[in-house]
């Protein structure tokens, strides 16, 4: 699959998600790294597995992440807790993945479910990464809403089912 | 499963990974605080989902993971790289959940594939916090080892609630 395609529709998704008025630029070049170094973030991942095996995760700073849960609960900023904000996030990382598989189950079109989603994690942090393994390539995308910085991460790979108490004879 | 049983198969797993994998003897304990690891530390989480799903993880510090893995590859723990440790974590994360699917099976005398697992992920730095954002109970243990601590959480909770749908915003 090419990863153009997959990029066009993870932008699509995350507009979905956060209203495409919302996103006002995709940034074509810039690092996450850099933008985040020594702030506080958070990071709200979820995996899937299925015909397509992969990870989706999206991070953004503690300003931008209490603006979206407010708007998904519908409830003031400032009555709002980090519990609360976890979760929203958690939710909000899913109806991603959720959208990005209804396109995607659109073009590849020998598979219906293309995968299943497992449950969300939120991580805040300060001076830490959310990393893969070396052998899974990310794709990264950084797009602007409301001024600030919304950074989506997405691994995908095709047919490889984890199953996970095999991979003990690969590492012996 | 109920939550004693759910606690004991996260042991029985970690002890059989660490004992097979490690040659580390380690002795689990329910857990019901704060993790806190005082020092540069990594998290390295893998989702599943099938009839059941949730998540895996195993939290420890940056000097933990390179003796584990130095003990593991049997090679020195300097000789190795920071991508390395959390390849090898992951892969951690991954057998645990692995092995607890293999108790869980047995558990619920089935043949079901009961979920599949999805790409591990492994967090590092030394100022973060975790937070599993589902309402699928949790449960954490702590295990004791010659060098120090380090924790095993799972997420766990049957598939079947209806998911919710529609845009957020």
């Amino acid at each position: 699959m090419d990863n153009k395609i997959i990029k066009d529709l993870l932008v699509r998704s995350v507009e979905g998600v956060f209203q495409k008025a919302m996103i006002s630029a995709v940034v074509t070049n810039g690092s996450s790294e850099l933008l985040f170094n020594g702030k506080a973030y958070y990071t709200a991942t979820i995996g899937f597995t299925g015909h397509w095996n992969g990870l989706l995760c999206f991070q953004c700073k503690e300003t931008l992440a209490f603006q979206a849960v407010s708007t998904l609960l519908k409830t003031d900023i400032t009555k709002l807790g980090q519990k609360q904000v976890q979760s929203g996030l958690g939710e909000i990382v899913r109806r991603i993945g959720e959208k990005f598989e209804s396109s995607f189950s659109g073009l590849d079109n020998a598979t219906k479910e293309p995968f299943h989603m497992s449950v969300p994690s939120v991580i805040l942090g300060r001076n830490s990464h959310v990393l893969a393994s070396r052998m899974d390539s990310a794709i990264e995308i950084l797009l602007i809403t409301q001024g600030e910085l919304l950074v989506v991460k997405f691994i995908l790979k095709e047919g490889k089912r984890n199953r996970g108490s095999n991979e003990c004879n690969r590492l012996n | 499963m109920d939550g004693n049983q759910i606690i004991e198969a996260v042991m029985k797993t970690t002890e059989e990974v660490f004992e097979n994998m490690i040659s580390m003897k380690v002795k689990g304990e329910s857990y019901k605080k704060e993790i806190l690891i005082p020092e540069e530390h990594l998290t390295a989480m893998v989702g599943f989902v099938g009839s059941y799903m949730g998540l895996a993880a195993i939290h420890c510090s940056k000097r933990f993971a390179r003796r584990i893995i130095g003990a593991m590859l049997k090679i020195d723990s300097n000789a190795f790289t920071d991508e390395d440790i959390r390849d090898v974590l992951g892969e951690i994360a991954n057998m645990i959940a692995g092995h607890f699917k293999a108790q869980l099976v047995e558990s619920l005398q089935t043949h079901e594939n009961v979920f599949e697992q999805s790409v591990p992920s492994v967090i590092c730095g030394d100022g973060y916090e975790t937070c599993t954002a589902t309402e699928a109970p949790k449960y954490c243990v702590m295990f004791q080892t010659d060098i120090e601590p380090f924790y095993v959480e799972l997420a766990l909770k049957k598939n079947g609630e209806t998911e919710r749908e529609g845009s957020v915003f």
